[in-house]
């Protein structure tokens, strides 16, 4: 059996593809799926699979897998789901070893047979396989978005797994739409087979990851998740969002500790263990895994701010509290050099640095005087107006230093969206509210700040 | 699916597995009648606390089947009477082993330690402060056993409580090493003992130096021929 890397590797980074289910009727998910992958602009071999059509979409079409004359590496599954384990012995007679099922019809909805039935097939014919019950996946390396929707064009440096189908759409297309991009979407569906570690296992590899979103229901293998999760991390951030679903073991009256492990401490305990940052909510989820992916790990927790306006520096000069960030006092040698720059006579030059200016160039010098004076571990820069330049300016000063980096824009209309964009671009991470940057990056620095503690009692213990 | 059967554990059983495991536990013997129970008082020195041990009284407290601040043997030939009175009003027609008589530990910060199987992660270890800070405020830690040195550090530390352990408004530190060896023993202990489904050591008592296991309540998982249940 090809083991769980590998298998994702065939897939991801398949040359030559199979659409089981592809149609023409623009009413059909099998229309979506053809669709999304043309337009994704796959570069590879599609081999379009449908009885009733010569051609899908303009795409010669084959009445099955078997009949297509080429090789194929990878399936794409959309049948329905008492037709999909009849398709998996087809397609391993053609040669194919990791198939995804998109299918839905399983044991989400009350027939565990077909679940069971397709896992045995799986196993006997020796192929792999991701789903079913998923949207699909996408992996921009490869050009190839295999998902009902969106069609993702935008690389990135953020890998998304999930295991619901619109968690997964959501993120990925958060990111396209910011110009952030992914690497990778994969949505985990029923996991028969390939699960949530080997994904990981497969990012950790995957040159293009810098960090990982990961949305789970339930964990499929815990003590595997535990070992793969925590090595994983070290390599590639991890951010995990924990939702429901896993009904509450039975746990005796009788004992406390019963009564005290609700539906979640124990995967709480288990992610500190492993030191993953756990987000409350999605909209956390893809901020912190922004802050992983496209800040520079923090080495310390002390926040330098300079806003346009002094009410986004209140805002993030409270929120920093609360997240255990600190905003050191400015030297005076450098609030006088900032002096020197002109600022407008109602500027406050005390961190939170308030400069109610609208030129690039002032926040520019100011944040550049301040990476020299080195008083922060990280720099935030908060636009709460629209700023004329401002995306060339960050990404001049985020050439010039080694501390981590970090915008909020907010309230600044075209400027702000286009800024977005080409910071995005650039690899610096914007957040649209003040308190979502801090929240951000209060999770990036507890989760170095762990990964250094450890580190230290390591040394001292060895 | 065979029926899941959850099998009473007697302190004492208890108590000898948390002693392979070298988890202080307050010097104790076991009695059938009142004068055993005397004369064991006697040799451990007072004051001595009586437990009602019996099958049917898991809240032995609850069933008034404690006795503490016994001063003398008098007090513990009277008490014995009065402990086996109130169980077998509480629980009539109890079953009942016998009485397991302590040697009082003294006063001290009072914190809870337990493990559970969790159906994902497994044998998983519990540690909060006892009393209102576990029952009212939650304000536990848990891990994944088994515990590395760093995890039980870490899982102390967590708690908002950990103030009132490391020595808060000008009082003497306690001993937190101490603690982290017993979360460590307690994960040996279910790791190696999968059949426990659930185990409460409370209160535990932690001092300057050192701590004891003042009560153990553990709960085994096994199906109708004695095997545990996946």
């Amino acid at each position: 059996m090809t083991d769980g890397v590998e298998a994702l590797d065939n897939l991801l980074n398949a040359r030559s593809v199979a659409v089981v289910g592809a149609s023409n009727d623009q009413g059909k998910l099998g229309y979506a799926l053809l669709d999304t992958i043309r337009r994704s602009q796959y570069e590879g071999a599609l081999y379009p699979v449908n009885p009733r059509a010569d051609q899908v979409q303009g795409i010669p079409a084959y009445p099955s897998i078997t009949a297509v004359p080429d090789s194929i590496e990878a399936a794409v599954i959309l049948v329905p789901a008492a037709y999909v384990a009849g398709v998996i012995r087809e397609a391993a007679a053609k040669g194919v070893r990791v198939a995804a099922i998109l299918s839905a019809g399983f044991r989400e909805s009350g027939r565990p047979d077909l679940e069971e039935d397709l896992m045995q097939t799986a196993r006997d014919c020796g192929v792999r396989l991701l789903g079913p019950n998923i949207q699909g996946f996408s992996y921009l390396p490869n050009r190839l978005c295999a998902m009902f929707w969106p069609a993702m064009t935008t690389p990135g440096p953020m890998a998304v797994v999930a295991q619901s189908g619109s968690v997964t759409a959501a993120l990925a297309e958060w990111a396209a739409e910011e110009g952030l991009g992914v690497s990778a979407a994969v949505n985990l569906g029923n996991q028969v087979d390939l699960c949530e570690s080997d994904v990981l296992e497969f990012l950790a590899q995957d040159e293009h990851t810098k960090a990982v979103a990961l949305h789970l229901e339930a964990v499929k293998d815990g003590r595997r998740f535990l070992e793969v999760a925590e090595h994983v991390n070290l390599l590639k951030p991890i951010a995990v969002l924990k939702t429901g679903r896993s009904a509450v073991g039975r746990r005796s009256a009788s004992s406390h500790t019963g009564a005290l492990a609700g539906r979640d401490e124990v995967f709480e305990g288990a992610c500190r263990q492993m030191g993953l940052v756990r987000a409350g909510d999605l909209q956390e989820l893809y901020d912190t895994a922004k802050a992983l992916a496209a800040m520079r790990q923090p080495c310390g927790n002390r926040l330098f701010v300079v806003s346009t306006s002094g009410g986004g520096g209140t805002l993030i000069a409270d929120e920093a509290e609360r997240r255990g960030l600190v905003l050191p006092p400015l030297p005076q040698a450098l609030i006088e050099e900032l002096q020197q720059l002109d600022p407008p006579p109602n500027a406050s030059l005390a961190n939170p640095v308030d400069l109610p200016s609208f030129s690039a160039g002032l926040f520019e010098g100011a944040v550049s005087l301040a990476v020299r004076h080195d008083v922060a571990d990280i720099y935030l820069i908060s636009f709460g107006d629209p700023v004329p330049g401002s995306a060339g300016a960050v990404q001049r000063l985020a050439g010039q230093m080694q501390a981590s980096l970090g915008v909020a824009y907010f309230g600044g209309g075209e400027v702000e969206r286009a800024s977005r964009i080409d910071l995005h671009r650039a690899g610096i991470p914007v957040w649209p509210t003040p308190e979502r940057a801090v929240r951000a990056i209060g999770a990036a620095v507890r989760r170095a700040a762990q990964l250094s503690d450890r580190e230290v009692s390591v040394a001292a213990q060895g | 699916l065979l029926p899941r059967v959850e099998r009473y554990v007697s302190e004492p059983e208890a108590v000898q597995l948390l002693e392979e495991y070298g988890i202080p536990y307050p010097a104790h013997g076991f009695a059938r009648d009142a004068k055993e129970a005397a004369r064991i008082a006697e040799e451990l020195g007072f004051p001595v606390v009586l437990k009602v041990i019996s099958p049917a009284v898991l809240h032995k407290s609850d069933a008034g089947g404690v006795l503490v601040g016994l001063e003398d043997g008098v007090a513990v030939r009277e008490g014995f009477g009065a402990v086996v009175g109130r169980v077998s009003r509480a629980v009539p027609g109890a079953q009942f082993e016998g009485v397991l008589v302590c040697k009082q530990a003294p006063d001290g910060l009072e914190v809870i330690v337990g493990a559970l199987e969790d159906e994902t992660f497994g044998p998983s270890v519990m540690f909060g402060l006892g009393g209102i800070y576990t029952e009212v405020l939650r304000d536990v830690a848990f891990r994944v056993a088994p515990l590395r040195h760093r995890d039980a550090e870490e899982m102390i530390r967590e708690i908002q409580g950990y103030p009132l352990l490391s020595g808060a408004r000008g009082q003497a530190p306690l001993d937190v090493g101490a603690l982290v060896e017993l979360l460590l023993s307690v994960s040996r202990l279910v790791t190696e003992h999968r059949q426990i489904q659930e185990l409460d050591l409370n209160p535990v008592r932690v001092y300057e130096q050192g701590l004891l296991a003042l009560d153990a309540r553990m709960v085994l998982n096994m199906d109708a021929e004695g095997k545990r249940t996946p």
